[in-house]
């Protein structure tokens, strides 16, 4: 009867676990935003969404489906930007700040604004293939509102994390193991190692050494949070067997920035290159120029991380180091030693941009930093407070050399066993001491650093 | 793949038995006997002290006892539900008796999926593990054993290094403020008075946080006596930690100025 009501080619059992998702994903939204404008809104993008690409299927506007095809997700990147400089919205990531966000209503609409986006992008896509179109208003609203996605904080693609047909939500052996072993992974990391790690107080630093610490703290605290809770969900929808792309994969094992960023927040990466990159390639001629189209997506990645300049810059840091390193070095045998502390650098250099809007404050801490006078003028360790500093750093030393330790296994089974998908750690073994070190020792905060919600 | 099927199905059973003792089992064991000691005291007016660490470290019933007209009990619970914990203290209390709460100064921003930590994560569940693994053992008894008033038996003298710095932002305390009275007071007859305090703050001695500043009017709530803003005191050996957890000499300079405020209240 029920397949019958809504047309679908599902089963009944399939057709009410998607509409409780979908249900799932709006009462989240409720609660999170606690504003029924929030779901107004989010009901509002699922239906224009839905007329747009009916438009675009049933009407052949060749132009404009290039257009929408080429341009769509670039221009809700530049909207969302526009309402972040407005005012009305706060980017789900933002840096580290006190301030809540703007606006109730709009939370986490820079995540629905995306999907419904690169949605309109594929139907466009599709109609220019005259592909068969992917047109069940049921299906787009999972993907739009799908909860575990909202939670991990990835950008999926439609194609990645929409339910195949004839699709079975019944929880298996396999499932239940492979999922609570992602569960217990992520668990570990984020309740008891991120939620630990809590340098802020060292960001009002301008001294080159704290803040060098600072930024190497908090990058292992993005890492183990960020990672920790896409884990968790990853495990979470493993159990009801929806995909969902592995957000991290041992970023801090890459041997240089490219294969960095096919390890670290793989559903930005996949979703900027596909939406971004691929579709606009084309307009330019040229290797040089493709390759500064390509540098300059990290522009379009900073801005989504927060509209602040701090995170313009961080954008410029990503671009350069790209364009540099496939100018320069892609081609070249680096020393493995030099090669190692390049992407210590890397990656703390791009954190100490990310973490502090304060600019002004910023460019001084830059310009300390690399200033080989300060030292003269200074000395070393002149201006460090070791007395007010260094005894609060060691209420994180505790979980610190937890977050080294878990890295330095990261490594060895990465670049030794040559296995990746955090395998030592989602053995029975590995799994049973987690679980058992969660339970006794987390110290959960509830908040999610990076999709700040 | 058998194997890892029980283990994995051992740790679910596991974490279900926590589960329900974190969400469920709420009430303290260890303060069974001070609730029915409340309960069965219709001398006069009685006084409870309620609230999670900063009360169960900083505050001491018998202390306050000497200074003020009443009989006063220490219903605090360190780590345990504590909201339920509240409503069935005010079961047993009437109109002519008080409530002093202790809450916390909370200077970040509340998360949004606090959900997460108080239900699923289950905060609760190592001190439940290390109270059982305590009580087979007979391992450390006197930790978690408490005197008549309820006051903590065994008191720890460590101090702390240094002040922590504080992230101040009026609003999001203004927020989390209202959060606090509202979890309590909104949409709820309350028949005791309630005194409401905020656990002192352990700030650097250049430091002084514009607590006065801070908006804390209440409408909704009628019993609210008053509300007393954390002192902030500047010596850390009055603190285990860098935060707000008091040692014994911190517990008694607290009481002292706790009593005396009940003091003056009861004699308005």
């Amino acid at each position: 009867m029920l397949t019958k009501l809504f047309n679908s080619e599902i089963s009944a059992r399939q057709l009410i676990t998607e509409i409780i998702l979908i249900l799932l994903g709006y009462i989240l939204l409720l609660y999170i935003s606690n504003s029924f404008k929030a779901l107004l809104y989010l009901f509002s993008i699922s239906v224009g969404t839905y007329i747009i690409a009916h438009i675009i299927t049933f009407y052949n506007l060749r132009l404009a489906t290039d257009i929408i095809s080429r341009l769509i997700v670039p221009a809700a990147f530049l909207a969302i930007i526009g309402l972040n400089n407005a005012g009305l919205i706060n980017t789900l990531t933002g840096s580290i700040s006190p301030d809540g966000p703007k606006g109730a209503g709009f939370i986490a609409m820079p995540f629905y604004l995306l999907s419904a986006s690169a949605y309109l992008a594929d139907v466009a896509s599709w109609k220019m293939r005259d592909a068969k179109p992917y047109l069940s208003f049921r299906e787009l609203a999972l993907y739009v509102a799908l909860p575990f996605k909202l939670l991990s904080g990835p950008l999926e693609t439609p194609s990645l994390s929409a339910v195949p047909r004839h699709h079975s939500y019944t929880l298996s052996d396999s499932r239940l193991i492979v999922g609570f072993s992602y569960l217990t992974v992520g668990l570990f990391m984020k309740c008891v190692i991120g939620d630990r790690l809590d340098v802020r107080y060292l960001l009002v630093s301008v001294d080159p050494i704290l803040s060098f610490i600072c930024a190497a703290v908090f990058e292992l605290k993005f890492y183990f949070d960020f990672a920790g809770y896409s884990l968790m969900v990853l495990g979470a929808a493993k159990l009801l067997n929806i995909r969902l792309t592995q957000n991290f994969n041992h970023p801090f094992t890459a041997r240089n920035v490219v294969q960095f960023w096919h390890l670290w927040h793989v559903s930005l990466g996949g979703f900027l290159q596909k939406y971004v990159l691929r579709r606009n390639l084309s307009l330019f001629d040229g290797r040089e120029s493709k390759l500064i189209f390509a540098s300059s997506i990290f522009l379009v990645s900073a801005m989504w991380h927060g509209g602040t300049l701090n995170y313009l810059l961080w954008g410029l840091f990503h671009g350069i180091v790209y364009y540099g390193y496939i100018t320069f070095f892609k081609k070249r045998d680096v020393p493995a030693l030099i090669g190692f502390v390049a992407m210590i650098l890397f990656f703390v250099l791009g954190r100490m941009l990310a973490i502090d809007s304060d600019i002004a404050r910023l460019l001084v801490r830059l310009q300390n930093m690399f200033d080989p006078t300060y030292y003269y003028r200074n000395g070393l360790f002149s201006s460090v407070d070791f007395s007010l500093n260094f005894s609060q750093f060691t209420s994180n030393m505790r979980a610190i050399e937890m977050a080294l330790a878990f890295i330095a296994i990261e490594y060895y089974q990465s670049r030794v066993l040559n296995n990746n998908n955090y395998h030592i750690f989602r053995r029975p073994l590995s799994v049973a001491i987690l679980f058992i070190i969660f339970l006794i020792f987390s110290v959960p905060s509830g908040g999610l650093l990076y999709a700040r919600i | 793949m058998r194997a890892f099927k029980r283990i994995v199905l051992g740790l679910l059973a596991v974490y279900a038995i926590l589960f329900i003792h974190n969400n469920f089992a709420f009430n303290n064991p260890n303060k069974d006997n001070i609730l029915s000691a409340i309960a069965d005291d219709h001398s006069g007016r009685r006084i409870v002290l309620f609230g999670k660490s900063p009360c169960e470290f900083g505050l001491s019933a018998a202390l306050i006892e000497k200074e003020v007209n009443g009989h006063v009990y220490n219903y605090c619970h360190n780590s345990f539900n504590n909201d339920e914990n509240l409503f069935l203290l005010l079961k047993v209390l009437n109109e002519d008796d008080y409530v002093v709460i202790t809450r916390r100064f909370e200077f970040a921003e509340r998360p949004k999926l606090y959900f997460l930590q108080d239900i699923i994560l289950l905060p609760l569940a190592r001190f439940f593990i290390t109270d059982m693994m305590r009580k087979i053992f007979n391992y450390h008894l006197e930790d978690i054993s408490y005197d008549r008033f309820g006051d903590l038996q065994k008191f720890t003298n460590v101090t702390a290094a240094k002040a922590n710095p504080y992230f101040f932002n009026g609003s999001i305390i203004e927020d989390n403020l209202r959060y606090q009275f509202d979890s309590i007071f909104k949409n709820r007859k309350i028949a005791p008075k309630i005194i409401w305090l905020t656990a002192p703050l352990l700030v650097d001695e250049n430091t002084s946080l514009p607590i006065s500043t801070v908006r804390h009017g209440c409408a909704e709530c009628p019993q609210l006596v008053a509300w007393l803003p954390p002192l902030q005191y500047n010596d850390p050996t009055l603190f285990i930690d860098d935060k707000i957890h008091l040692n014994s000499r911190g517990r008694a300079v607290w009481s002292e100025t706790v009593a005396a405020t009940i003091k003056d209240i009861l004699a308005r």
